[in-house]
């Protein structure tokens, strides 16, 4: 009865414990060749993230591992020390990031632009007003829709910002949150021809299939700057600060400087991401 | 192999038990448990096949009492089983009639050998490659039949072996069965409900309920003349009547049922209570007495209660003093133009009364 | 309807043209899925037939632990194991996160309660004729075990075929345990999520597409061999 059963348990145990020993062993080898790196959404979906890591990869023979989750919980990681760098477009919260010592040497690296887009025929004539702050007063003034990611992420928190700015609480009539990633949100805020912040790249690659348009950017309040944070390695000694640091260099060299800017022009015809000189 | 029980011992429950005392099965004889259902069968079967193990009590195989496990998976070795279901394992014909012998350790060449020769012994030797899920239920059955035998065993034992298969195939499957066991020079036990199967294949019949042997002998013996009421009921004689002994004369028993006289056979003297014991079949009815009732010993004037028809037999109720059951042919009864209400005359031969002391 | 239309289209030409990178992503995807499915295999299916088979005091325990575990929530799975191999997490040091090893971890974790489940029903629903028969046959009990578990092979390949498609079409749990790293840890479901997350609707329809004829051909091939050879059908008895 419990005899029949000794034998597997035993060979459970030895096959499991091999299994352990096996994962421990690889993992351990290439742990200082390995970079983890908790990353913004939006670098990811528009496929930089990946171009950068290969090249690094190929370069340096690390093995790079992006991780896309937003960037509240990028530095949620990081002051876990789970990531040994972050890249996030999250100024306020980054800063204190590094004011609570869980990240180390900042660095500004590039930005990419917010458009409002609506509807074509812009029914609050939001297009043609003065500033950001007030297309944002004129669509809640005439109550017209207007959808939000409602998340966690940099673009969200954008809006919010310019929101808060102008002392305006959206509305549940007229303001819808999706709680979903930028792609979804806009094809909601197509079919509901309502206005919408997005950042350049994803709108462009949904151009053709949302009957939406760009109404307004440029202004200085859309610009959406990203930074490059290492983990600090006196508060978790498990990070790969070296990789981190060299990382870093990377993003500010001169040839990424060039792959950075060209990224994107051949497919969408527009520069997406610009480099900070 | 010879098989000798002596006070087996088994319980199912507070209430039911088996209760065997004695019990004997001969070299090379084939014997046939039969019995209502519930009698104990195949719980006997089962403590004879080694399946379960008895309360008290011991069997002898050989002479010899199974003491430790190693002795019982040897004896299990020189024996077999037949189901009611074939219980054929997945894959061809010829992998499951060369298991038994593959897990004794045969050598393929000898494997094949018997396999093929047994297979043939059932007449589906050509059904060797086939999967057997492509097989009829009698290529199904002989099948079993032929791995059951292949190892040649010493004893045999079977559960209603052939009550899934149609009439028509079991006499045949039945008779190619009784050989191959002579072939074998095996001993066997059936456990069957079904007369015929009994009638084709046992020398000795034992009849059983609640749990205990109650008669044995051949099967014309104790289906034609059985010694109680129950092995009575069993083989379907009806017309249970009780008397008293008035007379007797050598084998002639006169007895008394109400107020009637009817002359029987059987084990009684004067003044004795018996049971009386008359099947159906027997009772010829005629319009008046002429030449098919002058043999009878007993001619009785009946009153028709009821006729029944069940398919190719008419059963006709009686009312002569005592009710009484005929059983004729539908011919019989159209030519006899019965009703109810009517008068008719019924006549059976001494012989066919079988009369058993009471108490 | 367009856009279904359209991604068939893409999907026919992402096969023909054996593009590299599809091509890793699917790569990557069966290697680890029939890794898993070995793994839960191995282990789960002569455990499920042990505990089918055997009486032991805690076996209404392990079989309610077993039939919850096919329920799972794959994504709780991904959760649940992230916390543990986090660098912060007790199991950091192993240094498994976000590498195939970990993936497989929750693609075993989800297979083997559905593979051992299944195969314990399988193993219950098995005439305990079989067994006696083997037995009167003179099988000891190791051999009359092993020929009446042999009787639900069609019941283990349904397990079997159940667990790799719990596997290869979930989310959840490899995403969160695998990072969704290209050449790494991207897969099928994982790339579809991504490209959906960019607005490439029509890349992940087709995306979509291969993943459903991938899944269908492996079962295809599952059922076949769960069905073996036969001609004609079998009798219902």
């Amino acid at each position: 009865m419990g005899e029949a059963l000794k034998k597997p348990v035993t060979i459970l145990s030895v096959v499991g414990l091999t299994i352990m020993l096996l994962i421990s062993s690889s993992g351990c080898a290439a742990r200082n060749k390995e970079l983890i790196i908790g990353s913004t959404t939006s670098i990811v979906d528009s496929g930089l993230m990946d171009v950068l890591a290969e090249d690094f990869s190929d370069r340096y023979g690390y093995t790079v591992k992006p991780i896309s989750v937003g960037s509240g919980e990028a530095l949620e990681m990081g002051s876990r020390g789970d990531c040994d760098l972050v890249i996030v477009h999250s100024k306020q919260s980054e800063l204190k990031f590094v004011e609570d010592g869980f990240g180390i040497n900042r660095t500004e690296f590039m930005y990419n632009q917010f458009v409002l887009v609506g509807p074509a025929d812009d029914p609050a004539s939001a297009g043609q007003l003065g500033s950001m702050e007030d297309c944002f007063k004129k669509i809640a003034e005439t109550g017209s829709l207007f959808v939000s990611r409602g998340d966690d992420s940099g673009t969200y928190k954008k809006e919010l910002s310019i929101w808060e700015g102008v002392g305006i609480k959206p509305e549940v009539d007229w303001y819808i949150e999706t709680g979903q990633g930028m792609a979804d949100t806009l094809v909601i805020a197509g079919e509901k021809k309502a206005y919408v912040l997005t950042d350049m790249g994803t709108y462009l690659t949904l151009k053709d299939k949302i009957e939406l348009s760009v109404l307004r950017q440029g202004d200085e309040i859309l610009k959406n700057v990203y930074s490059a944070i290492a983990i600090n390695p006196k508060k978790f000694k498990s990070v790969n600060f070296e990789a981190a640091d060299k990382f870093i260099k990377y993003l500010v060299s001169d040839e990424t400087r060039e792959i950075i800017n060209n990224f994107g022009k051949e497919k969408y015809g527009e520069q997406l991401f610009y480099t900070i000189p | 192999m010879e098989i000798v029980v002596k006070n087996l011992l088994f319980e199912y429950d507070r209430h039911f038990s088996l209760d065997i005392s004695n019990f004997t099965v001969r070299n090379g004889e084939i014997v046939s448990l039969m019995g209502p259902n519930g009698a104990g069968k195949t719980t006997f079967l089962l403590l004879l096949s080694l399946q379960i193990k008895p309360r008290a009590g011991e069997i002898y195989y050989d002479n010899k009492l199974p003491a430790c496990s190693r002795d019982i998976l040897n004896l299990r070795r020189r024996i077999s089983a037949v189901f009611q279901k074939d219980y054929l394992f997945n894959g061809t014909v010829f992998d499951n009639v060369a298991y038994p012998l593959k897990i004794r350790g045969f050598g393929n060449s000898e494997i094949k050998r018997k396999v093929c020769n047994y297979l043939e012994l059932f007449g589906v030797g050509h059904l060797a490659g086939k999967r057997v899920r492509e097989l009829s239920s009698g290529q199904s059955k002989r099948v079993c039949l032929a791995r059951s035998l292949v190892y040649s065993p010493e004893v045999i034992f079977f559960d209603e072996p052939t009550s899934l298969i149609d009439f028509g195939t079991k006499e045949e499957i039945l008779s190619d069965l009784k050989k191959a066991i002579g072939h074998v020079k095996a001993s066997a036990v059936f456990v069957t409900q079904d007369k015929t199967e009994a009638f084709l294949m046992s020398d000795r019949l034992v009849f059983m309920n609640g749990g205990r042997i109650l008669e044995e002998g051949t099967p014309e013996d104790i289906s034609f003349r059985p010694m109680s009421v129950e092995a009575a009921t069993f083989f379907g004689k009806d017309n249970l009547l009780s008397g008293q002994v008035a007379e007797k004369e050598k084998d002639l028993i006169k007895i008394r049922i109400k107020n009637q006289v009817v002359f029987g056979v059987g084990d009684a003297d004067p003044g004795d209570e018996v049971l009386v014991m008359l099947s159906p079949e027997n009772v010829v009815l005629s319009k008046s007495i002429d030449e098919n009732s002058q043999s009878a010993r007993n001619v009785i004037y009946c009153d028709v209660l009821d006729i029944k028809d069940v398919g190719s037999i008419v059963q006709v109720e009686l009312l002569c003093g005592f009710r009484l059951r005929a059983s004729i042919t539908r011919i019989s009864a159209e030519m006899l133009d019965l009703r109810p209400g009517g008068r008719v005359t019924a006549s059976f031969k001494a012989s066919a009364v079988h009369v058993i002391k009471r108490g | 309807m367009e856009l279904l239309f359209n991604g068939i289209k893409a999907a026919i030409g992402l096969i023909v043209s054996l593009n590299g990178g599809f091509l890793e992503i699917l790569s990557l995807t069966l290697v680890l899925v029939l890794i898993s499915t070995f793994i839960s295999t191995f282990i789960g299916l002569p455990v499920g037939v042990l505990i089918a088979i055997n009486r032991f005091k805690a076996r209404n325990f392990l079989l309610a632990l077993v039939n919850a575990g096919m329920g799972l929530p794959p994504v709780v799975v991904g959760l649940f194991y992230s916390i543990l191999l986090w660098r912060s997490g007790p199991l950091g040091f192993l240094n498994i996160l976000y590498t195939p090893y970990a993936i497989v971890l929750g693609q075993v974790t989800i297979s083997l309660p559905i593979i051992m489940g299944l195969t314990c029903s399988a193993v219950q629903g098995i005439d305990p004729g079989y067994r006696l028969q083997a037995r009167a046959l003179g099988a000891n009990r190791v051999q009359e075990v092993i020929k009446a578990v042999a009787e639900a092979r069609l019941g283990y390949f349904a397990a079997l075929i159940a667990g790799f498609g719990s596997i290869i079409s979930e989310v959840g749990s490899v995403l969160m345990l695998g990072g969704n790293i290209r050449g790494q840890t991207r897969v099928m479901t994982t790339a579809i999520v991504l490209e959906t997350k960019k607005g490439n609707f029509e890349l992940a329809i087709s995306l979509g597409i291969v993943l459903l004829l991938l899944t269908f051909a492996a079962s295809y091939l599952g059922t076949w061999l769960q069905q073996g050879r036969a001609q004609g059908v079998p009798k219902w008895r």
